[in-house]
Parts: structure tokens; sequence; C-alpha cells
């Protein structure tokens, strides 16, 4: 029986922190941030206020789920899926708690973890299993992901990545409407294990191995799935930073821009959670029609690689996210931005409109355009590998503005 | 697991593995474990047990013996699911990958928490749910605990008396497993439910063996079960002390196992048939005797 997501949604707390502000917490020279915000593509996290709970996060992001209202007597399972094992003092069990805030009494309740930040994709997994064994027609679980940044692990390489608060939540069922699962692939590696004897040795393994590793388990679930990396049409990344994905698409020969990358200078990486809140900007961005097959990847120390496949279903009742839409600005700043330049109002610009054949732009125009785009938004792109393709046209500008975007 | 039954998975109960051990490790001396520590207790507002500092066990070093007991490398395990209750003294780790690591198949493997004692039993219906499809043909439930929190409970929990770890192979097989979970039971509808549930699984079988777990009360939860033989989970682990008793199956008896947890309110019920096979590995000691060494017992 087919494992499907009826509905995903994602919870952001309001309060925005700068990597900037974060440097000295992490212990990050100012040359070590500035890295981070033009090489690594990160430029600011979420964090809760002082006195809200994990719970609180939690439960934002279920309470987010318009499926879930009306459905609460249905609901047998609810997974919290973990990066980090342990995010509570034993014996305080946040799950637990979760199941009677949103008042699932009946529900089964277990933390699933120990496949760090890829836990998500486990959870969902295991969720379709019980539900197909249960075989109950209707029956849902709830997979809930997030956790608070608690502590500050000084091993976690925070030169190449920032935690930030954040949530997503799923309903899994068995069978049911929405989007199915195609395939997921887990490839573990516990020998990098950073907990270990030689948790210095394991961690630049890690990083050494990480590229070919992260390439080898999407290449593995697209092709279980039986499909071509042509056939992905978006990639959810867990939002490590911007370069280590540019990394994998070349390796793999995927576009940069069929990874949704915009959240990943907005958000920060937020353990287990990204792929829920990536999918949830998808569909608030568009990027998603029914029939698309997309894939969902992440990794993390201990070590474990997953990538799941899926293919989008929903019908557009998504929950509203708080995640900025970095793309929706970029198009419109764009269409604002030639009007000016060409000294003409342009109603009719859509992302379709090519910037050579339709408006008559040159090389050297579109490139001054882009850094007029980077002066209006006040952000950072990385020409580095742009390549006139990419010039074509709004549409194709835009995705290479918000996959190469180093802040905001 | 949850309200309805899990029938027909199959699966066959190899070997059993059970470990006691008095010792801290060394690991729970590592140097990032103290600042790790006391963010994570800061988060509910408690402070540290100066005194329990650098004690413990760690679940990796703790398992590994009973892991090595009832796998072999002629035998692939596909499927590792670890659960526990009690954090590792090393709480940030992904351990089960690192069991994994050292088990022969290159299992897939992770843990599941947050449940108290019925977290065993949601890992032996995950197990079963993967024989069924196919996904797993043979694949290791390990259950680990440690007796140190190095913080003040918030509230009362199970806490082991000692440090202990129990493997349990599994192999599919036609024999059906059954596991059944009853969330939000309150204490005094135990008894009636546990006695339907053994009725229904057992029907009119003769050889059936009850294992109860630390949270059934005989007296009181038990009293309605028709049944005879009846062995008492070993004292002093809520976590391990039921599972090690499966050693004790016999071939041909149906195993029946209860535990109930009063604290998040799981009556969890399993049934199966233990078809343990032989090793080579020597077996020495019994299950959770202790005594500052380390103790083990291979069912042959």
């Amino acid at each position: 029986m087919t494992t499907t997501l009826v509905d995903v949604a994602a919870f952001l707390p309001e309060r925005r922190v700068p990597v900037e502000e974060m440097g000295p917490e992490l212990g990050l020279t100012p040359t070590q941030v500035r890295v981070l915000r033009r090489f690594n593509g990160l430029g600011e996290v979420r964090r809760q206020r002082h006195g809200e709970t994990l719970v609180d996060l939690l439960a934002c992001a279920a309470q987010a789920l318009p499926s879930l209202r009306g459905r609460e007597h249905l609901v047998r399972y609810v997974l919290h899926a973990r990066g980090v094992p342990v995010v509570a003092p034993y014996p305080v069990n946040p799950v637990h708690e979760l199941r009677a805030r949103l008042r699932l009494d009946r529900a089964t309740a277990f933390a699933v973890t120990h496949h760090a930040c890829a836990s998500g994709l486990l959870a969902i997994d295991i969720a379709g299993r019980l539900l197909a064994h249960d075989g109950e027609p209707g029956a849902l679980a709830l997979v809930v992901a997030g956790e608070q940044v608690f502590t500050q692990d000084e091993r976690l390489a925070p030169d190449h990545r920032v935690f930030g608060e954040g949530a997503g939540a799923c309903l899994v069922s068995a069978g049911g409407p929405g989007d199915a699962l195609l395939s997921y692939v887990a490839d573990q590696r516990g020998d990098l294990d950073h907990w270990g004897a030689d948790g210095v040795g394991a961690m630049d393994r890690f990083a050494r191995e990480y590229t070919e590793l992260l390439s080898e388990v999407i290449l593995a679930a697209v092709k279980l799935a039986d499909l071509s990396l042509d056939d992905i049409a978006l990639v959810l990344p867990h939002n490590v930073n911007v370069v280590s994905w540019r990394r994998v698409c070349r390796r793999i020969g995927l576009p940069v821009a069929r990874v949704l990358l915009d959240n990943v200078p907005l958000v920060g990486h937020t353990p287990s959670a990204d792929t829920f809140i990536n999918h949830a900007s998808a569909v608030a961005l568009g990027r998603l029609k029914p029939g698309d097959r997309y894939l969902t990847a992440g990794a993390g120390l201990g070590a474990v690689f997953s990538a799941m496949v899926f293919e989008y279903q929903r019908s557009g009742n998504m929950a509203a996210t708080e995640v900025t839409d970095l793309r929706t600005r970029v198009v419109g700043t764009l269409g604002v931005l030639l009007g000016r330049m060409l000294g003409r109002d342009l109603p009719d610009v859509s992302e379709a409109t090519r910037l050579f054949d339709e408006l008559g732009l040159s090389s050297s125009k579109t490139l001054e355009l882009l850094l007029t785009l980077e002066e209006e938004l006040d952000i950072q792109v990385d020409v580095e590998n742009i390549d006139r393709r990419d010039l074509a046209s709004v549409g194709s500008l835009s995705d290479f503005v918000v996959a190469n975007a180093d802040g905001v | 697991m949850t309200g309805g039954a899990a029938t027909g998975a199959g699966l066959a109960l190899r070997r059993v593995a059970h470990r006691c051990h008095d010792e801290d490790s060394p690991l729970a001396a590592h140097p990032l474990l103290r600042p790790y520590l006391t963010d994570l207790a800061a988060t509910h507002g408690l402070a540290l047990r100066e005194e329990a500092l650098g004690t413990g066990q760690a679940y990796v070093e703790l398992a590994a013996p009973v892991v090595d007991a009832v796998t072999s490398a002629d035998e692939p395990v596909d499927l590792l699911v670890l659960a526990y209750g009690v954090p590792d003294v090393q709480p940030g780790r992904n351990l089960a990958l690192r069991i994994a690591d050292r088990c022969p198949g290159d299992p897939l493997a992770f843990a599941i928490c947050d449940q108290g004692p019925a977290a065993a039993f949601t890992a032996l219906r995950l197990i079963a749910e993967y024989a069924r499809t196919g996904t797993s043909t043979r694949a290791l439930l390990v259950v680990a605990e440690q007796s140190v929190v190095p913080y003040p409970l918030t509230a009362p929990a199970p806490v082991p008396d000692r440090h202990a770890a129990v493997a349990l192979l599994f192999e599919s097989d036609p024999s059906p497993v059954e596991v059944r979970g009853h969330p939000a039971l309150p204490p005094e509808a135990v008894g009636a439910v546990l006695a339907a549930d053994i009725a229904e699984l057992t029907g009119a079988r003769d050889g059936v063996t009850l294992v109860l777990g630390s949270g059934v009360d005989s007296a009181r939860d038990a009293r309605d079960a028709s049944v005879s033989d009846v062995l008492r989970a070993v004292p002093g682990l809520p976590y391990t002390g039921l599972l090690a008793r499966l050693a004790d199956g016999e071939p041909g008896r149906l195993l029946v196992l209860a535990d109930y947890d009063p604290t998040l309110g799981y009556l969890c019920v399993a049934a199966l048939e233990p078809q343990l096979r032989p090793t080579d590995f020597a077996a020495t000691g019994s299950p959770g005797t202790g005594g500052g060494v380390a103790h083990m017992a291979v069912k042959d």
C-alpha cells in the first residue's frame, strides 16, 4: 500500500537572528561570518522567544495542517522525528505533551531518531508502514519535526552551517490521497561517528565524503523510483548551505535551479524539519504541479545520507507559511527594473518574458540588470557559474538568482 | 502500535542475549558532556547532579557483547531497531548507527524512544512489519538502559538500578507475531483489557507462557489471565527485564508478553513463538544477575 502525504505544513518563529549576531555565540571570527554569508549562502535563522517551548514549536506546525482539523479522531500515531536524539531532560516527553495539546489521546506517540537531520524521512516511512499494517481505512499518522537549538556543539562545524528553529508537520496515510511515496533510500555510515573515539577524524571524513555520499543516495532513490534525474521536477534540500548543494548538483548533473535553495539564507538548517519547510515553500511558490516528481534529501553526522522521491498530487490546500517568498520578490523586482532600464512600462512582463528575443537586451545589459537587482533587494548573487541559458528569460534568471543568492 | 491487532507478521525468535553491567563507561567522562548536559538540563530549569557526572554507561559499548552474541558473520542482519527510555550517557550520539556498524549485514538502523517501556513493543511491531513486506528477513531488536540520570527527575519515571542491554534476533517465518497496544489506558482498566487480549491471543491453545513486565501488577492486573505458567521480568530493569526472560522461552510454548506503563498509560501485549536456534557462542551466567561483572545468557 502506497504511503502518502495527505498534508504538509511548516512553522517558523517570528524572531530573526542574522548570522552576524550569532558569530560570538558560535565562536566565529568576523571573517568566518562573512564566509557563512558570502560563500555558504546563509543569512539568518529563526529563533523562538524566551519562554517558548519545543511543544509550542511543534504544535504551531501541526495546527497549521488544514487536514488535521476535524480528523483528530483518525490519528493513530504521533511521531516526533528527531535530529538530536535527546532534546529534553528525561523523563520530560515532548511528543506526549504534544499529543495531549492536540487532543490526540487515542494515538500512540513516540520519537524516531538516530538518523540525524534525515530522521524526518525515516519517520514518514515508518508511519506509512504502521498504517499499512493496521489496514484501517482513513487512519492517519502525524509526523512532526523541529527542535530547539538548546546547545552549541562546536564540532558541528558552525563555519559551514547554522541551526535555526522551525518546525514541520505532515499527515501520513496508507493509500489515501496525497503525495505518493515512490522510493526511500538511506545510506548509513556508522563509522563517521563524531561522538566516537576519533571524533575529529570522523568529522573530517564526513566533510570529505559528503558530496559523493549524498550524490549517490540521491541517484539511488531516483533509480529505485524507476525514474531518471530529468524526471525530477524539484529537489527539496536540507538547508545546510548553498555551496554544498552546488557541488552535489555539479557531480550528478542536476541544474542548481531545480533545487529549492530559497530558504537557506532565510531559515538556515532546522534539524529534520527542512523537508517540510521547503515543501510548504515549494507549494506556496507554485514550484510543484500535480504529477510532478520531487525528491527530498538530507544528511547528518553520525552519519546518514537519505533521499526520498514523491509524486506531487496535492490539490493545493496547503497551510500558509511564513517563509519569505524570495523568488516572487525577484520576479516582481525584475519587472520594475526592466521597465526602468528600457524607459517604458512593461505591464506584460512575466516569467516567460525572454530577455534577449523579446526585450532586446544584450548579455552585458542583463548582467547590469542583475547588479541593480542585487542593490534593490540587498542581496548578493554569486555569478561564477552563470551562463547564457540562465539569462534567457525572467523566469530562468529568477531561478538563478534564488539558487545563487548569498544572503538576504 | 495502536488499538488494532497486527496479525501474521511472520517472525521467529531465534536468539536472545541479555547483559547486566554495574561499571561505568569511560565515555561518561567525555569532556563535551558537561556543557551539553548543562544546556539540556537548563531547558527545564534544572541543574546537573554533580555527583552523577562521569558515571553511567554507553549503549554502544553495553550492547556490543549482546549483539555479538546473537549474530554471526554468515547470518547478515538487514534491520536493527534500538529502543530505550533512559537516555544514553552520550545523549547526542546517533548510536544505533554505530551499533549497526559492527553488526553483520550493515543493517538499516534507527531508534525508537520517548515511549517508556512501550518503545520496545513498537520496535517489535516495526520489525514484524518490515518482515511482512519482505523488506527484512533477519532483524535485531536491541533495548538498552543505564541507571544514571545526571539531573533531578521532574516526574516519576522508571530508572533501572543497574545498566543492561538485551538483543533479540528475529527471522522471517510463517509463525505469526502479534503486537497490541492500548494507549491512554487507566490502571483500573488494565486487568480486563489484558485478560481479554490474552484470551484472544491464546484461544484454546495449551502451552502458553506469560511474561509480565514490571508495570503489570500480578494480583491486580493478571488475576483474570487463564495462564498458569507465568514469568516475571528481571527486577530493577524496567526496560530490558521483560525481554531478558524470553531467553527462558521453551520450544512449542507460545510466549505472551505484557507490560503496562502507568505514567504514559500504555498497555502492550505481544505473542510470539520462540524457535531458538543454537549458536556456537558460549552461554554464561544468567540474565539480570549483574554484580559488577558482565553476565550473559544466550539461549541454546
